[in-house]
């Protein structure tokens, strides 16, 4: 079937998934009759093409670094504090690193979790959730700490949620033989609810880990792990 | 090797589908939804198709062969060919097991007149 419709459809898909596959895409659609199922099916798989990006995105790799380097700042200003951190100056001197590092963290999370596609089962999509959930929650109650608008123990509850998703997510990862990436995950989230003088210093290191591991992927998109790698 | 395509989740059965009907030779996209028709009965979408397509040639289960008259042939690779074995022999297993045990059962099963 020819015409316009199905060509318009193509176009609901990413530019540099219409590179690889518009023209063959749109040689099959020619040749096929196409009802409302077919549409529906065209949609979903526009969606799902951009879900799940051709071209693993640089945003995942920055927002690990940043969130590492973010939370490792903070970890040391709360060090260098002269008292405990419910004194009034902690907010000023401390908050803006917390709200960044766990916005920066947020973003990776969600990144991550798209470039593994498929790939998490259904525990890792439970920890998934509790993961953006809980540094949503954080980050919320963070900015309205910033705010002096309210400060206590939702920060606490919203940030031990969001490591232990973090872990289930790493942990299901590992059950599924994604070794080194589950690993790191979690490494990072049982560190964020480990004691500070040991779990902040393995807090940063296993971002940073995931960082470079995100950015290795993306340079060599055979590379091993068992992860989505870059058709073409 | 079964859970290789245990891991697509919802792509696993399209998946299937298309290394099924790569393996005794290329086909381009309309082909292989014109066969995966025929031996499944199960129509694949053209959306369904190109996602699937694109995971398994990223796990490098399937090839791209050169652009012939704008379509383009997918081949099964090695790796394909082996994760399409195992499957099968798998699901092999299950049918075995599955039509002995019934065959027991109406074997000691009382005929009801």
């Amino acid at each position: 079937m020819s015409g316009g419709t199905p060509q318009r459809l193509t176009t609901l898909y990413p530019r540099a998934w219409r590179a690889r596959y518009g023209e063959e895409l749109d040689a099959l659609l020619e040749d096929t009759q196409l009802g409302l199922r077919e549409r529906i099916d065209l949609i979903r798989g526009a969606i799902d093409a951009h879900l799940h990006p051709f071209e693993p995105s640089l945003v995942p790799v920055l927002a690990a670094l940043s969130g590492s380097a973010l939370a490792t700042s903070h970890a040391l200003v709360i060090a260098a504090q002269p008292t405990p951190t419910d004194w009034p100056g902690y907010l000023d001197d401390a908050l803006p690193l917390a709200i960044g590092a766990v916005a920066a963290l947020l973003a990776a999370i969600v990144g991550l979790w798209l470039k593994l596609g498929d790939a998490d089962g259904g525990i890792g999509r439970i920890g998934f959730v509790l993961a953006v959930t809980g540094h949503a929650v954080w980050l919320t109650a963070l900015v309205a700490a910033a705010m002096h608008a309210a400060y206590g123990p939702l920060t606490a509850a919203a940030a031990t949620v969001a490591m232990s998703g973090t872990a289930i997510l790493g942990i299901a990862l590992v059950g599924r033989s994604r070794l080194l990436l589950g690993g790191l995950l979690a490494m990072a989230g049982l560190a964020g609810i480990s004691p500070p003088m040991l779990g902040w210093p393995l807090f940063a290191a296993a971002w940073t880990a995931i960082a470079f591991r995100l950015a290795l992927d993306r340079a060599r998109p055979a590379a091993g792990d068992g992860g989505a790698r870059r058709a073409g | 090797m079964r859970d290789e395509l245990a891991g697509l989740g919802r792509f696993a059965e399209p998946s299937l589908y298309v290394l099924l009907t790569l393996s005794d030779g290329p086909k381009h996209g309309y082909a292989i939804m014109a066969e995966a028709l025929h031996l499944t009965g199960e129509p694949l979408g053209p959306g369904t198709l190109y996602a699937t397509l694109s995971r398994l040639e990223s796990r490098g289960l399937i090839e791209a062969l050169a652009v012939e008259d704008r379509r383009r042939p997918y081949r099964l690779t090695g790796a394909g060919a082996g994760v399409l074995r195992a499957h099968l022999e798998g699901l092999g297993g299950i049918v075995r097991a599955g039509l002995a045990r019934l065959n027991r059962a109406e074997g000691t099963r009382p005929i009801n007149s």
